[in-house]
């Protein structure tokens, strides 16, 4: 009985330091599963994509560092690069019904002035954006088998239009670590601080 | 008749709005951006403007992105020693009620004139600001008159 006690305590424990340390699905451990619909409520699974590498990016279409990041930054035709190489990139919407850039219209209408091909899935329930601790719009996440390799910005120019890079030279953390994954080497740059605007989860 | 006045309007408006000058004061419902400091000076005598940047109505500062002036070309006789201020020599000014936050901006921007005149003084600001419910990220235009005697 002890024992079961100490073990529970222990869980929580380790619970709270993660959230603490950022909250969410850590690099190295498992992706949280999901089932979500897309925006012609169609389900797609994490797990339909187990042995592939899956880039996971947190979407809001009215957030503009979205905008500028699909528009003008390091965003404009990444997916489509990279799914012609056999990743599979998923749009996950976090946002609450109600909440600025919710709802299937106005995620359809994104998808066509951004020319996206892939998937944009809708989370309204937010149960998805908090298992892996999205806090930012664009939050990006790369998954390799299954494993969380990346965690955190597009690139390293928080102003979303690649005008403003830390250190003077851009770079993409997500083709980066897409880069290492297809190698077959660890990634370089596991987890940076995301930016942009906030998750519009239910209040 | 009436319609040909109404399209004159607007075209009329439309170029008003496009030759809109650089103001020393920009309201908007999320943020009020100013330009300060002493409106007169001295030739070869250091000089200060003040851009301001406070966030209103439950608004923040978005600390992470990279706040930035950058000042508008000139008279030849206006000098400025930096003609980009950003990163560390952008002051962020705390909450007074979110200890957590930034609700204001301050970039002091380094100045002199080298004769007697008076002299548009500007540039652009770019910063973001948030509340719960959206963010923004915003390109002000600013100029005063500074006069050098």
């Amino acid at each position: 009985m002890r024992n079961l006690f100490l073990s529970t305590m222990l869980v929580v424990a380790t619970s709270q330091a993660a959230l603490a340390a950022g909250g969410g699905a850590a690099v190295g451990a498992d992706a949280p599963a999901f089932t979500l619909k897309d925006l012609g409520g169609k389900s797609i699974a994490l797990a339909d994509y187990k042995d592939k590498t899956v880039v996971l990016e947190w979407f809001n279409p009215e957030c503009p560092y979205v905008r500028a990041s699909h528009t003008k930054g390091s965003l404009v035709d990444t997916a489509k690069q990279m799914t012609s190489k056999g990743v599979v990139w998923l749009a996950v919407n976090s946002a609450a019904p109600g909440r600025q850039g919710a709802g299937v219209d106005k995620n359809r209408e994104a998808q066509k002035a951004f020319g996206l091909e892939h998937p944009i899935l809708l989370d309204e329930n937010g149960e998805v954006g908090k298992a892996y601790g999205a806090t930012n719009t664009p939050h990006m996440y790369v998954i390799a088998k299954g494993k969380l390799v990346y965690r955190g910005a597009i690139d390293n120019s928080p102003d979303g239009e690649k005008g403003e890079p830390q250190g003077g030279t851009l770079v993409n953390y997500v083709t980066a670590a897409l880069d290492d994954v297809a190698a077959g080497r660890p990634v370089r740059t596991a987890e940076t601080k995301a930016y942009g605007c906030g998750v519009k989860y239910a209040k | 008749m009436t319609a040909r006045v109404l399209v004159a309007l607007a075209a009329f408006a439309g170029a008003a709005r496009a030759a809109e000058p650089p103001r020393e004061r920009v309201e908007k419902p999320e943020y009020v951006a100013s330009l300060g400091g002493s409106g007169e000076t001295r030739p070869w005598l250091p000089a200060l403007a003040e851009v301001q940047v406070a966030s209103r109505a439950g608004f923040h500062v978005n600390a992470d992105y990279p706040t930035s002036f950058v000042v508008a070309p000139g008279a030849a006789e206006l000098r400025f020693p930096r003609a980009r201020i950003d990163g560390t020599r952008v002051i962020r000014v705390p909450c007074e009620a979110k200890a957590e936050a930034t609700c204001g901006l301050k970039v002091l921007v380094p100045f002199f004139v080298a004769r007697p005149g008076s002299y548009a003084v500007g540039g652009t600001v770019r910063f973001s600001v948030c509340d719960d419910d959206r963010c923004l990220i915003e390109k002000v235009d600013l100029s005063r008159l500074v006069t050098a005697r």
